[in-house]
């Protein structure tokens, strides 16, 4: 048959032939690029923040001073009228305090001041009330003064209403006042050492 | 014409088209001839080819995995994420951080934060070289505008460059890390979480 083809048929068989090998040839060519396909890995991480309050600069757990108030009585032997006073101009009574919280909780407890041996009665005492006031800065402005009052129980915990600012600034102001024996014209009975507190507590909250 | 007939005739094509034209004319095959089997001739037929080099993870070797940290503001981040490549040429790793830091959740008043940073460094050893980049995660967002010089995702010209094959070479991680927080804004209580990709290509 091809002895006697003509050139047409027997190019038409050559080429259909040379066609399957480029064919074949294309599927090797073609293996090739696949190798330059990006590749992928993911890695995760995860982790938490606890609630929590800190103070600072810092992360201290305590903030606090002391105040000295020096001779309580006056002249009279009775409590001097400007206790008050004293004790607000105090340095120390401010702190920064930043919660982890969206709803942190603060309780204020005040101690009387009171004489470390002297004894009171008949017209003398040996105790001296007063009214604690923490005033609180959030982000969102001023919240309390959240007070609490020595000759009452403890404060309980209470929502302070927001985050505590966190500007830079001190945001805890503590101050006293009312500072008061048991009748105005008591007499206080001498001691060297009389001693109150205030104690305030902040707190993550829920 | 017979169908045996019409297959030779083909065999005899194939001959002519990949012997030399000098042969064609000489060498002429036929059903019987010694060299035909079964009305067919074998024929050698020469095929070259080259195969590009590869580049990918080793198998089984991609990063992968999930590092947790409880209470990682305080005691900071460090983990190490083993991989291992296995590339014939150069080649380049990228990685693209999703939220640029640990995230939580939530929106919150200036002061405070829901994003933590922490630093992202790679170290790629190949048979004969070794490269290394450190990042803060920040620089590996995908939109981030000062990006990291391995922020991916990868191309033959993006990524940190390791000039060098690698095939399952020892030694090679993404590591993760921070101290502990001590940022000006305080993060907030929460669960937080961010996700690496690491991508791997054949470099230009």
């Amino acid at each position: 048959m091809l002895a006697n083809g003509s050139n047409f048929e027997r190019d038409s068989t050559v080429k259909k032939f040379m066609l399957m090998a480029l064919g074949a040839g294309s599927m090797i060519a073609l293996a090739a690029p696949a190798a330059a396909q990006n590749v992928t890995g993911t890695v995760n991480i995860t982790g938490s923040v606890a609630g929590k309050c800190l103070v600072v600069p810092g992360s201290g757990s305590t903030f606090g001073t002391t105040v000295a108030l020096g001779e309580l009585a006056d002249a009279t032997g009775k409590l001097r009228t400007n206790i008050a006073t004293d004790f607000n101009a105090a340095a120390g009574l401010t702190a920064r305090v930043v919660c982890t919280t969206a709803a942190p909780t603060i309780s204020v407890d005040a101690d009387p001041i009171t004489a470390a041996t002297a004894t009171g009665g008949g017209g003398y005492d040996n105790s001296i009330d007063f009214t604690a006031s923490v005033a609180v800065t959030t982000t969102s402005g001023a919240a309390g003064p959240f007070t609490n009052d020595s000759a009452a129980a403890a404060g309980a915990d209470t929502l302070i209403g927001g985050r505590l600012a966190n500007n830079g600034s001190d945001n805890i102001a503590i101050s006293a006042s009312n500072f008061r024996t048991n009748t105005a014209s008591d007499l206080l009975a001498a001691d060297p050492t009389y001693t109150g507190k205030i104690t305030v507590v902040i707190k993550p909250g829920a | 014409m017979t169908g045996r007939a019409s297959l030779t005739a083909i065999v005899l094509a194939i001959g002519i088209a990949l012997l030399p034209q000098g042969a064609a004319a000489q060498t002429v095959y036929a059903a019987g001839q010694p060299g035909v089997v079964g009305g067919n001739r074998q024929l050698p037929v020469m095929v070259t080819a080259s195969v590009g080099g590869h580049c990918g993870f080793a198998t089984g070797s991609a990063p992968s995995g999930t590092y947790t940290q409880p209470d990682f503001d305080v005691v900071g981040l460090n983990h190490d994420f083993s991989f291992a490549l296995d590339c014939t040429g150069p080649s380049r790793v990228a990685v693209v951080s999703a939220n640029g830091g640990l995230l939580t959740g939530g929106s919150v008043p200036t002061g405070y934060t829901t994003l933590a940073p922490y630093t992202v460094a790679l170290n790629v050893v190949g048979s004969t070289a070794t490269a290394t980049g450190s990042c803060a995660v920040s620089t590996l967002t995908a939109t981030a505008g000062a990006p990291c010089t391995f922020r991916g995702p990868v191309s033959q010209s993006q990524g940190l460059l390791l000039n060098s094959t690698s095939v399952n070479q020892p030694g090679t991680y993404l590591r993760v890390s921070a101290p502990a927080y001590s940022g000006p804004s305080m993060l907030v209580s929460g669960s937080y979480s961010d996700t690496l990709t690491v991508t791997v290509s054949a470099a230009s």
